[in-house]
């Protein structure tokens, strides 16, 4: 009970760090949605063109720019930890009678209640202003929506063990939302990809998370057809989880210039 | 706190560092540092910078590892029971640490909250300590409209939540006005009548006899002299005429004394100061001309201070201690 007390108690202080910020809402939430707007009629065309006659294309490009832009939240959950480097408060969390698992736990929980909350939202409005259909299991496309969220978090994790100062930690969430979006099928359907680029795609998580909201989405499939998606995912989290188990060190220092703090 | 580790605080000195040393990449910042704090007692940490004070305090938070010896809190020994020993201990490092973004009140919840307090000990607390630095009025302000020395004192406030048996306080009065700073000198000297250990880094002297402290002085990552205000003030009961150069000091006036590392101060330590500037004048014939300040620093603390480490005590050149060591 105390260890999930003090885990509660940076989760919420973490929570009301962010809830002072906009910036995070516009990136995760509204801008998702002016690309499906601008996107949408695009999309429709390719998806016919696939032979899907009744896809309006928004099968494509909510559950695409939902991944893609769900990315920026490595940048978000970076600053948590990283302005705690920057303020002072890391060394001072760490010198009081708390765990390191309390710490980790307590800084992951809001990074995947705001992952879940951004689908949430993008995918509700996809459906009421983009016309977006679940042709297959609603069950299905949560469980697919929840692997990719697990897995974004343990990249988070892995992304803030590894980077020495937050410039790094924006480097690698800008050009990683572009990359994987691309890579993966987010952007365009992956055999529409260049013929050099398609063999990468199973190598990302976007592609099978993809794959996953196809399935569901497109083909009107229920939880076994995405089970192998979800697996892929889980079983990359796991390998992130063990990487950041062996790597991670709560008294490494970072450090970095905070964009307007 | 059970009744094991009460009874140990009862009998052990709260603070144990025993042959502490560390290194930073070879480097070394500490060589085998012994020093106890009793329950009670304020200890004043002093040291000219790089002398290895933050590096001391980081250890004895357990926010570095030693590169060899040991440290006990409470009895605790810190690598082994790190958590339990950190119940005991309250530390306010010299950097501001707190979240400018939240209101004062959200601050102290926050670190009250992994401090271990409930819901109804965090609002006890909170009024004890805001109390105590007069943060009262502040609590629904946001820390970043908080003046310098605000900041300051809800940074300490966040250390004293818990009740802390050992308190590190590292340059807790930087930046702030007269009466805070006595404000919170005499909170401290209460908490040591309550049976707190302090252990104080500051870079003001005369705070150390204020809180009637003894007294450890850092230098080059040993500990060079221990014992309380009085004791160092009698075994170095001389004063120290000082005489500053506007060049190098003039050549062979230094068995008169000791010249400074800037080479332009000539210190003389003398029982009798009167004396020894009217034979040091003398000497000097006519490079007196070349004098730039004559001071005669009385039997005290900084005198001592300066008789054991060669140095005055300048808080406008020990300020800026951020190296850590």
């Amino acid at each position: 009970m105390g260890s999930l007390y003090r885990s509660y108690a940076i989760a919420r202080n973490d929570f009301e760090l962010l809830l002072r910020e906009s910036l995070f809402m516009i990136v995760l939430v509204a801008m998702p949605l002016v690309v499906i707007a601008f996107g949408q009629p695009a999309y429709s065309a390719v998806l016919h063109q696939e032979g899907y006659g009744s896809a309006n294309g928004a099968e494509q490009v909510v559950p695409g720019m939902a991944l893609m832009f769900v990315f920026f939240m490595v940048t978000f959950a970076g600053l948590a930890f990283f302005r705690e480097h920057m303020w002072n408060t890391w060394d001072r969390i760490r010198a009081l009678p708390v765990r390191n698992h309390e710490i980790m736990l307590g800084k992951v929980v809001p990074t995947f209640v705001i992952i879940c909350v951004q689908q949430t939202i993008v995918f509700t409005l996809g459906h009421f202003l983009f016309g977006l259909q679940v042709r297959g299991s609603v069950l299905a496309l949560i469980c697919v929506d929840l692997a990719f969220a697990i897995w974004l978090v343990t990249f988070i994790l892995a992304t803030v063990t590894v980077c020495r100062t937050f410039q790094q930690v924006l480097a690698v969430s800008n050009l990683g939302a572009i990359l994987l979006a691309g890579l993966g099928g987010a952007l365009a359907p992956v055999h529409d990809l260049p013929s050099w680029i398609s063999p990468l795609s199973p190598f990302t998580p976007t592609y099978w998370a993809m794959r996953g909201f196809n399935s569901v989405l497109l083909s009107g499939e229920g939880l076994s057809a995405v089970l192998l998606p979800i697996g892929v995912l889980l079983a990359g989290a796991a390998a992130l989880v063990i990487f950041v188990s062996v790597r991670f060190r709560l008294d490494t220092q970072k450090s970095g210039v905070l964009p307007g703090l | 706190m059970t009744a094991v580790v009460r009874d140990l605080c009862d009998r052990r000195p709260m603070l144990e560092l025993r042959d502490v040393s560390k290194s930073y990449n070879g480097v070394p910042a500490l060589s085998k540092v012994n020093l106890d704090i009793a329950p009670g007692e304020i200890l004043g940490l002093l040291g000219p910078n790089g002398a290895g004070k933050t590096t001391l305090i980081s250890l004895t938070a357990g926010l570095l590892a030693p590169s060899g010896g040991e440290i006990r809190i409470g009895g605790l020994d810190l690598q082994t029971n790190l958590l339990q020993a950190r119940r005991l201990l309250g530390v306010a490092p010299q950097e501001l640490g707190i979240y400018l973004q939240l209101t004062v009140s959200q601050n102290l919840r926050f670190f009250a909250r992994l401090a271990g307090l409930r819901r109804h000990q965090i609002t006890e607390r909170l009024e004890t300590v805001a109390d105590a630095l007069d943060l009262r009025e502040l609590l629904h302000r946001r820390a970043q409209d908080l003046s310098g020395g605000e900041k300051r004192r809800l940074h300490t406030a966040a250390a004293l939540l818990h009740g802390a048996k050992l308190l590190l306080l590292d340059e807790p009065t930087a930046g702030v006005d007269v009466d805070t700073r006595n404000h919170l000198l005499g909170y401290i000297r209460s908490l040591a009548a309550e049976g707190t250990a302090v252990c104080y880094a500051t870079h003001y002297l005369h705070e150390v006899e204020a809180l009637d402290a003894s007294v450890a002085i850092l230098e080059g990552g040993r500990v060079t002299n221990r014992g309380t205000v009085a004791e160092l003030i009698a075994t170095f009961d001389e004063a120290v005429v000082e005489i500053t150069f506007e060049s190098t000091v003039p050549p062979g006036m230094a068995t008169h004394g000791r010249v400074d590392d800037e080479e332009n101060i000539l210190r003389i330590r003398a029982r009798d100061p009167a004396t020894a500037l009217s034979n040091a004048l003398a000497s000097l014939g006519d490079a007196a001309n070349r004098i730039q300040a004559i001071e005669v620093v009385k039997p005290s603390l900084e005198s001592a201070y300066l008789a054991m480490t060669g140095r005055r005590f300048d808080p406008k050149t020990q300020g800026t201690d951020h190296h850590r060591g």
